[in-house]
Formats: C-alpha cells, sequence, structure tokens
C-alpha cells in the first residue's frame, strides 16, 4: 500500500480529433489528500465566482471569493467552449499504471475528466466522492459507476464501524449524498453552459448528472440489478441458514 | 402504464437513466438515438409524447420536431437541450413543441409535466370526443332529417291546398329552416377535420349496420319519387366500428344524394369486401347542379371550412359529417361527380386499431 502515499497521481488525458488539433490535459494529484494540484497561472473568470449560479446547497460561507469547482474547471471550460457534444475523438487516457484508448463523443470523454476535477477541487459535497478518483474508470458506464459508488460508500462504512461510528449498512446517506450531488451538477451546468458558446462542456456534465440522478432509484431498488452477480454468496448464506434452521 | 413516451438522445447515459426512472413511474417507454431513428420508430408505433434532444447528429432535433409536428400530430414533443437559450425555446414551440425543458433534467420534474401533458392530452381527447359526437347527431340526425323534410313539403308547394292548410305549411317551412340553420351554428366545423375515438366499438357485419339508414333513406326516397335499389353482399363482412356513428354516416351520404337527386333519379347502394375492408359505393344516376357545386365544396372543406357552414350545399354539410365519422373509423370517403351523376365510394377497415 506504499504506492498509495509515495509520490502525486498523475492522469494525461488526449483527445485526437478527425479534423483539429489534438489537446492535452495533464492532471496531478497530491498522493495523499488526492486533492488538485493546479499550475499557478490561471484563468478566474466572472463565472467562477462563488455567488455566480451558486448552487442552491452550497455550503461554503459567503468569504470565498470563488466556487472552488469553477475555478478547478476554468480552463478545461475555455478550451471547449465551441465544441460540440456529439463531435468524434479518440480518448487516451494514461495513469501510470495503464493506458485507456477509446473512440467516443466529446461529450463523453470530457465527462470522465470532468469528473475529476469536480470531485478533487474541496468543494464539500463533491469530496464525498474523492476516494473514487484514486480508482478512476475513464469511460465507465452507468452499471459501472453505480457499483464503484456503492463499493466506495461501503468501505467507508468498515473505516467508520472500525473506528467506533455506525455505519450506514442499508446505503440510506448514499442516496442523499448523490441527491446533494444532483443540485450541484445543476448549479455547475449553469455556470458553463453561460461560458460556452456550444454543447460540449455542459452536456459533459448532463452525463455526470445522469449517473447521479439513477443511483438512488437504483438503491431504492435493492441493487436488483447487480444482485445475480453475488449469487454464491447467497447461496452460501442459505446453507447456513439451512443448517441453523431447527 | 401511464402513456408511451419515447426517448430521443444520441447519449446513452442520459437514454438509460430517463428510461429507468420513466419505466419506475409507470411509463412505457423507447429510446432512439437521433431524429431519423425517433422517425423510423414513429412509423412503426404510436407514442403519446416524444423527449427530443436538440444537437444530434445526422438528423437534429428542430429538424425532427417539424417532421413530427406534421406526420404525428397527435404525438406531443417535449423538447431537451444544454442551453437556456430562448430564442431556440419560442422557435420549438412555434414548430409544435409542447415544453421545453434544459439539461441536467430533474427526473422527478419531468415525471410530473409528463403526467400533467397526458392529463391534459386525455381531458382534450374527452372534450373533443363529445364535441364530435354532438356534431355527428346534429348534422347525421337533425340536420339532414330536416334538410330532406323541407325537400318534402317543397314537393307540397304544387299541390292544391285551402288559405289554412297553405299557412300551416308556411309555418313548418319556416320551422325548419330555422332549425337546420341552429343545428349547423351549434357545430365547430374544425371538430370536423380532427381524429378522435370512433366511439363504442361493436363487431357487427356491414348490412346490421346499413340497413336502419337504408330504411330511413327508402322512406324519404319514396316520397320524392326517388328510386332505391340497395344490393346487399351476402356473405357481409363483420367490421369493427360504433354501429351508431358509422351508421349515422352512411345515413348522412345517402341523404346527402337524395339532397341532390333531379327528378326521376336512381340511387343505387352496393355493398361489397376485399380481404382488408369493406366497400359502400352509393350511385345517383340523375344529379343537379348543386350536386356538383356540393362535391367541388367537399374537397375544399378543410380549407373553407373555417368561416362555417353558411356557404355550404346542403349535401356538402352532410357529407363532411359522414366523412369526419368515416375518417374516425380509419376510412376513406371518395366522390365522383360526371355529368349529372355522382358516385360516393366509403371503403372502411375491419378494424380500426393502431398499428
Amino acid at each position: 500500500m506504499d504506492e498509495l502515499k509515495r509520490e502525486s497521481m498523475k492522469l494525461v488525458y488526449r483527445f485526437d480529433f478527425e479534423d483539429g488539433p489534438e489537446k492535452d490535459f495533464e492532471i496531478e494529484l497530491d498522493a495523499e489528500s488526492l486533492e488538485l494540484i493546479l499550475a499557478g497561472d490561471r484563468p478566474k473568470p466572472e463565472w467562477a465566482k462563488l455567488t455566480y449560479h451558486q448552487c442552491e446547497n452550497c455550503p461554503l460561507p459567503d468569504t470565498e471569493e470563488f466556487c472552488p469547482v469553477a475555478l478547478n474547471l476554468a480552463s478545461l471550460v475555455e478550451s471547449f467552449q465551441d465544441s460540440l457534444s456529439f463531435e468524434k475523438t479518440t480518448v487516451t487516457v494514461e495513469t501510470k499504471e495503464r493506458t485507456f484508448v477509446k473512440n467516443t463523443t466529446l461529450q463523453k470523454g470530457l465527462s470522465a475528466l470532468i469528473g475529476i476535477y469536480m470531485v478533487t477541487s474541496n468543494c464539500p459535497i463533491m469530496d464525498r466522492l474523492r476516494p473514487m478518483v484514486r480508482f478512476h474508470l475513464p469511460f465507465a458506464t452507468s452499471r459501472e459507476t453505480v457499483y464503484r459508488a456503492v463499493s466506495m460508500y461501503l468501505t467507508a462504512q468498515f473505516f467508520i464501524m472500525r473506528k467506533g461510528g455506525v455505519p450506514d449498512w442499508d446505503l440510506k446517506n448514499l442516496a442523499e449524498i448523490y441527491k446533494a450531488i444532483s443540485t450541484v451538477n445543476r448549479g455547475v451546468s449553469k455556470r458553463i453552459s453561460n461560458a460556452s458558446n456550444k454543447d460540449a462542456n455542459v452536456n459533459a456534465v448532463v452525463i455526470l448528472h445522469s449517473v447521479g440522478e439513477s443511483l438512488p432509484y437504483v438503491i431504492e431498488n435493492g441493487l436488483n440489478e447487480i444482485e445475480p452477480l453475488f449469487a454464491d454468496y447467497i447461496r452460501q448464506l442459505e446453507e447456513i441458514q439451512g443448517i441453523l434452521r431447527p | 402504464m401511464v402513456g408511451r413516451v419515447l426517448i430521443v438522445d444520441d447519449e446513452d447515459t442520459l437514454r438509460l437513466t430517463i428510461k429507468t426512472r420513466l419505466a419506475s413511474g409507470g411509463f412505457e417507454t423507447d429510446a432512439a438515438v437521433d431524429g431519423e431513428e425517433a422517425l423510423e420508430k414513429l412509423k412503426q408505433s404510436r407514442f403519446d409524447v416524444v423527449l427530443l434532444d436538440i444537437n444530434m447528429p445526422r438528423m437534429d432535433g428542430i429538424t425532427a420536431l417539424g417532421i413530427i409536428s406534421d406526420l404525428h400530430p397527435h404525438t406531443d414533443v417535449i423538447m431537451l437541450t444544454g442551453f437556456a437559450d430562448f430564442t431556440t425555446a419560442i422557435e420549438c414551440l412555434k414548430k409544435g413543441a409542447k415544453d421545453y425543458l434544459v439539461k441536467p433534467i430533474d427526473t422527478t420534474e419531468l415525471i410530473t409535466r409528463l403526467r400533467s401533458l397526458l392529463r391534459a392530452r386525455n381531458s382534450e381527447a374527452a372534450l373533443d370526443e363529445l364535441k364530435g359526437g354532438q356534431a355527428a347527431f346534429l348534422l347525421d340526425k337533425v340536420y339532414a332529417s330536416v334538410r330532406l323534410a323541407g325537400q318534402l313539403l317543397r314537393e307540397l308547394k304544387g299541390a292544391k291546398l285551402s288559405k289554412d292548410q297553405g299557412q300551416i305549411l308556411a309555418s313548418v317551412s319556416s320551422s325548419l329552416e330555422d332549425l337546420a340553420d341552429d343545428a349547423t351554428k351549434g357545430v365547430d366545423p374544425a371538430i370536423l377535420t380532427k381524429k378522435r375515438g370512433a366511439g363504442e366499438l361493436k363487431n357487427l357485419p356491414l348490412s346490421r349496420i346499413l340497413s336502419p339508414a337504408i330504411d330511413s333513406v327508402k322512406r324519404t326516397a319514396k316520397a320524392m319519387g326517388v328510386n332505391v335499389e340497395y344490393h346487399a353482399d351476402k356473405q357481409s363482412a363483420k367490421i369493427e366500428c360504433d354501429p351508431q356513428r358509422l351508421g349515422g354516416a352512411f345515413h348522412s351520404v345517402a341523404s346527402g344524394m337524395l339532397l341532390a337527386a333531379g327528378k326521376g333519379a336512381s340511387l343505387r347502394i352496393g355493398e361489397s369486401s376485399t380481404k382488408e375492408d369493406v366497400a359502400v359505393e352509393f350511385h345517383l344516376d340523375k344529379s343537379t347542379e348543386k350536386a356538383k357545386k356540393a362535391a367541388d365544396q367537399l374537397s375544399k372543406a378543410e380549407e373553407i371550412s373555417g368561416k362555417g357552414f353558411a356557404s355550404f350545399e346542403d349535401s356538402a354539410i352532410v357529407w363532411v359529417s359522414a366523412r369526419s365519422s368515416i375518417r374516425n373509423h380509419k376510412g376513406t370517403m371518395e366522390v365522383q361527380s360526371t355529368k349529372g351523376s355522382l358516385t360516393i365510394k366509403c371503403r372502411v377497415p375491419f378494424h380500426r386499431k393502431e398499428h
């Protein structure tokens, strides 16, 4: 586990377009806090101010001048402000361990990248998803994201239990976390909609929002969709219950 | 099932999320990746509402909206877009969209809007059904009968009548004129161009639907000196219809022909069937000039009925009503007027279910 602490975590997102220049984005995260390490000179546009379309549930005090999520996104949004969501692109994601490549739409590639910027920004609401960045899965499907979110949350409950707290094995708070995240996604999309001329940036957030919207209902349905994958565990439980039954 | 919704968006995550949420809200859903696929799906199946993204490859949402509004007027469209752009919103509403939602969509709000849209649709359809039934009654039953009665009274004008009898005849004729005027004033012509349900459906042989109309027309025709011949199909096919309304439509077609019949005319009514539909043909061998005018008016009825029925010939008024009822049974009605003769051919499919 030492490798988790040793050095900063780096990811490179590369967008290759059929007819246009390649665009690279290097992301460096603090190894321990997973906070985004930003370059010194970065844009601070008007739309990044905290009070500009501030999220309804924003817990930050008025003394903060800028929205941390918006500041993290400023350069990226500027790069794709004139791009269409369904533009075709080949996205390459390089991490220390492996390289991912996918022919996809710009909105899809961009949503994965925006997702990283949002949860590593120190926004108190988005921070709850930060552990997932360490195990980032580019181009994840809704189902994969649901599985990763539930796994992350249950791991957190394990640590809470070990520290003497009351774990939430029913995932009740996870649904609440995602409802709050949906509100943030709506606020962020309003900001970047005004900072863009075309729909690529906004639709990338819309994809993140869609996954967030579906998660409370997936939980409400008892994760029925993925339960069959755990048939072996359930069978084992039924066998034990059979032995114990008089 | 609350309603059928087609989700059109090029992004699979969004399609899946909306599909999952709408299904949990009791909606039946299908999805398409762009405007072209949406139009294909609409050809194959009927949807109550289409949720239509604007920016999509191949065919964008605004182009698709124009085509849907033209080809599927009974399907409502809600536009979805990543931009809160009011110019685009107004353009969409002008092109026939019922609503406009900015992404990211709150799916709970979406369900609320869909439910209220469907409630409004159902109320509107129920009101149209009521108005349509009233229009059919006023035109098929009241107007056609009153006009024929008026025609019969006119025949009496040449007869030798006492002064009192003449006054009674004039008074009754005048009352019938007023009644006919009131009957047409009670009908909004626009309702006759709307597609509606066909009322209470029954599966009956065509001859049973036709016979009350034939009996009634035969009685009137005899008094008018018009000969009526009816050729029934021995194996009269069964059709799914509202017998009152379809029977009323056939009565109106025949009544309109009697109103357009010349002296000594014969009216032939023939019944036949193919593998898909039944046909009833009405042929009048001697028709008046008014018949030709009425046939012309019928062909342009949708353009001129906005002004009411004031300029319409009696026959045209009852045929407009008949054609509306036949169309609501998914059928067709064609009128041909040539050299003093008149033919009306009505075709109605065996089943009126949507495909």
